[in-house]
């Protein structure tokens, strides 16, 4: 242990002794969060308005379903899409007064009209509400009365209810390399996660019956924050991979081999530091982002979670990259070619169409290939925690996933340092 | 320095995992490092080390000589536990290596030809780390030892990176012996030292090597390992080409003087081959070696060489054709020059 804690305090002394060291954890956050914040497309404090459109299926609750509301009243007939496209309609942004979405909203028989539509950038995206989305609603609130040991005493008057693990699909159809489509598509996703999430809710679903949702409203530089933060904890595998390759090719790795320090000290004196150095950064990037106008909340401590969770995937994937590296020269490009198809793969800037492995994979989440890449878990659990409002509990499969992730990003990168760096070599 | 001087010819091998050696029998001689047909071959086809056979003895130094890429530094990292040889057999202080380099750690010191240390570090945190890293729990005791032995006393509070080079080359060195080490590599650990630095150095390797601990040196300071080593090993190609005490290594080549005789550079090259042809005839060819126009002649008497040699060179060539006549004793470089020979390396040494 102690000698885990002196090479981890000596590899932490970089910090207020070497400049490059200073600049890649303090300056870093701030030209790049600072840089990105001025260059937005449609600045921070101007934000546009998105074109959708909106094609409602909705067939509502059906006849043979009794749904009784908190008042008593019977409800045959509801349509929850209703109170769901007023969310749509009336969500502003931070200025309150500034509508993020202007809805077109199309007949059903004029969907190629819509599709017509998108294709000519007239919208960015169009919301496919299908016709059992009231049905997967009811589904939602009734598993959130069946955890209630006391029902509420409304439930013996509910008749024909769907099972609980009834699940709805709402599309979202656009052009992914279009950045209104990744906007929208993640503000709606945002909306939807949320209007489900509130179902989910005892108390929320009395809020629900009265259709006045508080969605949070944000910026554009708000939605865009999550990916920023995840691209710029990436942009550190190079660093990372770059100060494991050092003591590499300055022998001195060779030269501890050869004392009692063991590889697994060492590695984990590399991940230690990195993770201090990690903790000291991921502030400084939601510091500035304060600075740029993001709403400081409690929730950015949630959100702190997952970044540091990022910073050891990518201090693991920095190891890999340092153990596949023939130099400290080629190290760093090495490490972009690795970081920007991820960071990009991820969401950082648009949404990607993935390749779902798995349907159904957690808690009513499918996995896809891309969801193998640690940072995008991430984006999206930074996402809904710092724009969608949501809890640590609302987003169980992102951070487990995170986690797994992260795991197994730490064990790949200890073992390939430590076959090509820490053994008698050939 | 005194010290006990053994040949190999004369041990008796015992029978056990280390094998004991001794000149009267009642005085027994540890190997600290055994090397039996040591080899390393790179990517299959690359012979850096080719059979080697050598032992190291207990508290002896031991000089490692060899051109640049004939094998010195891919032999160390094989000793050191780096690199593991590809065949034969290697014996640390009675561990087999690789397999258990693990247990010569402690007892082992490295102190590399580059200078691996932390830039970012002071001399004092520098020798705590590896003071930490050896377990060492006579640590300050220890860290006060190696900066009073390399004059790093003053200067322990100093970031490496702005320290001179030979303040730096110290820092190596003491790096390598805070831990007691029974067996000490040093790899070239002179280069770039500045006299007073080297002069330091050496006192200490003779302090160190009066204190019983065995001293594995390479330096292409022939001058150095001839005072310092006890043994000299001269390895070339991979192979060893002499391994002996620097004295009977210079018997060799023959004792006694050489003279070295510049010519004019107008001398034709036919007129220089006759000379040397002449010379060889009188002296005998292992004994007349040549740089361009430069004669070297080694003779048990030079002064009275130089009444035969003188007169060679008028006949062919005329009066006033000499332009530099010198007469020294012999030394460890003519042996080495004598057995590895006067050509440029155009191989580059394998970097272990």
């Amino acid at each position: 242990m102690r000698r885990l804690l002196e090479l981890t305090k000596v590899q932490l002394l970089n910090l207020p002794r070497n400049r490059s060291m200073a600049f890649a954890t303090l300056v870093f956050p701030l030209i790049f969060i600072g840089v990105f914040g001025l260059a937005m497309p449609n600045g921070v404090q101007n934000n546009a308005t998105l074109n959708i459109g909106i094609i409602n299926h909705d067939l509502g609750i059906p006849e043979s379903t009794i749904y009784v509301n908190q008042n008593g009243t019977q409800l045959n007939d509801y349509f929850f899409s209703n109170s769901f496209i007023n969310i749509v309609d009336d969500v502003t942004y931070d200025d309150n007064t500034t509508s993020i979405f202007d809805v077109t909203h199309y007949d059903i028989a004029n969907f190629e009209d819509a599709k017509s539509d998108l294709q000519k950038n007239s919208i960015s995206a169009l919301l496919i509400i299908p016709e059992d989305f009231s049905i997967g609603m009811l589904a939602v609130i009734r598993s959130a009365f069946n955890t209630d040991a006391n029902m509420t005493g409304i439930t013996n008057n509910w008749l024909n209810y769907p099972n609980p693990t009834y699940q709805t699909t709402i599309q979202i159809m656009g052009d992914p390399t279009v950045q209104d489509f990744s906007i929208a598509s993640s503000i709606l996703t945002t909306i939807i996660d949320s209007y489900f999430n509130l179902g989910a809710d005892t108390e929320g679903h009395n809020v629900l019956m009265n259709t006045d949702i508080a969605v949070d409203t944000f910026s554009v530089f708000d939605y865009i924050l999550p990916g920023l933060i995840i691209f710029g904890i990436l942009n550190n595998m190079g660093s990372t991979a770059a100060f494991a390759m050092r003591d590499v090719e300055g022998g001195i790795l060779r030269r501890l081999r050869i004392t009692n320090v063991s590889g697994t000290e060492y590695t984990l004196s590399i991940i230690l530091s990195q993770l201090v150095f990690a903790i000291i950064q991921i502030p400084i990037f939601f510091g500035v982002a304060i600075l740029f106008g993001f709403p400081p909340t409690i929730r950015i401590a949630y959100a702190f979670i997952f970044a540091i969770l990022v910073s050891l995937s990518v201090t693991g994937l920095g190891l890999a990259v340092a153990a596949i590296s023939k130099s400290q020269d080629t190290v760093n490009s090495m490490a972009t070619l690795v970081s920007l198809p991820m960071a990009f793969l991820a969401g950082s800037f648009f949404m990607v169409p993935d390749v779902i492995l798995i349907n159904n994979f957690f808690d009513g989440n499918s996995l896809g290939i891309f969801d193998l890449i640690a940072a995008k878990p991430a984006i999206e659990g930074l996402r809904l925690i710092l724009i969608g409002g949501q809890g640590l509990g609302d987003i169980a499969y992102q951070l487990l996933l995170l986690i797994t992730l992260t795991i197994i990003y730490l064990l790949l990168g200890i073992t390939l340092y430590s076959r090509k760096h820490l053994s008698p070599e050939d | 320095m005194s010290r006990k001087v053994v040949t190999q010819t004369k041990y008796l091998l015992i029978t056990r995992k280390l094998p004991v050696f001794y000149i009267p029998r009642e005085q027994y001689v540890m190997a600290t490092v055994i090397a039996k047909d040591l080899t390393k071959i790179y990517d299959n086809h690359k012979v850096a080390v080719d059979a080697i056979n050598f032992e190291v003895f207990e508290g002896e130094v031991f000089g490692f000589l060899g051109p640049n890429g004939a094998g010195k530094s891919t032999t160390i990292s094989m000793i050191t536990g780096i690199r593991k040889p590809t065949a034969g057999t290697l014996l640390v202080l009675d561990h087999t290596m690789p397999r258990e380099h693990r247990k010569v750690q402690q007892q082992l010191g490295y102190v590399p030809q580059e200078l691996v240390f932390y830039d970012h570090l002071t001399v004092g945190e520098n020798l705590s780390l590896f003071a930490t890293s050896y377990n060492l729990k006579n640590r300050e005791e220890r860290i006060q030892y190696a900066t009073d032995l390399m004059g790093l006393d003053e200067i322990s509070d100093q970031i490496a990176d702005q320290l001179s080079g030979g303040q730096k080359r110290r820092l190596n060195v003491a790096m390598g012996l805070l831990h007691e080490p029974k067996l000490l590599v040093l790899d070239e650990p002179s280069a770039g030292m500045d006299p007073q630095s080297r002069a330091m150095l050496w006192q200490s390797i003779e302090r160190l090597s009066n204190e019983n601990i065995t001293i594995l040196l390479t330096t292409h300071l022939m001058e150095t390992a001839d005072r310092l080593s006890d043994r000299i090993c001269i390895i070339d190609h991979g192979k060893i080409a002499a391994i002996d005490t620097p004295q009977e290594l210079k018997k060799r080549i023959g004792e006694g003087d050489i003279i070295e005789i510049s010519l004019v550079e107008t001398v034709t090259d036919e007129s220089y081959q006759s000379i040397k042809t002449t010379l060889i005839n009188t002296f005998g060819e292992k004994f007349v070696s040549n740089i361009d126009h430069s004669l070297t002649i080694t003779t048990l008497d030079g002064v009275n060489a130089l009444s035969t040699i003188l007169p060679i060179i008028n006949s062919t060539i005329g009066r006033h054709q000499v332009k530099n006549i010198s007469l020294r004793d012999n030394t460890l470089e003519d042996v080495f020059i004598s057995i590895t020979g006067n050509q440029l390396r155009e191989r580059q040494e394998v970097i272990a």
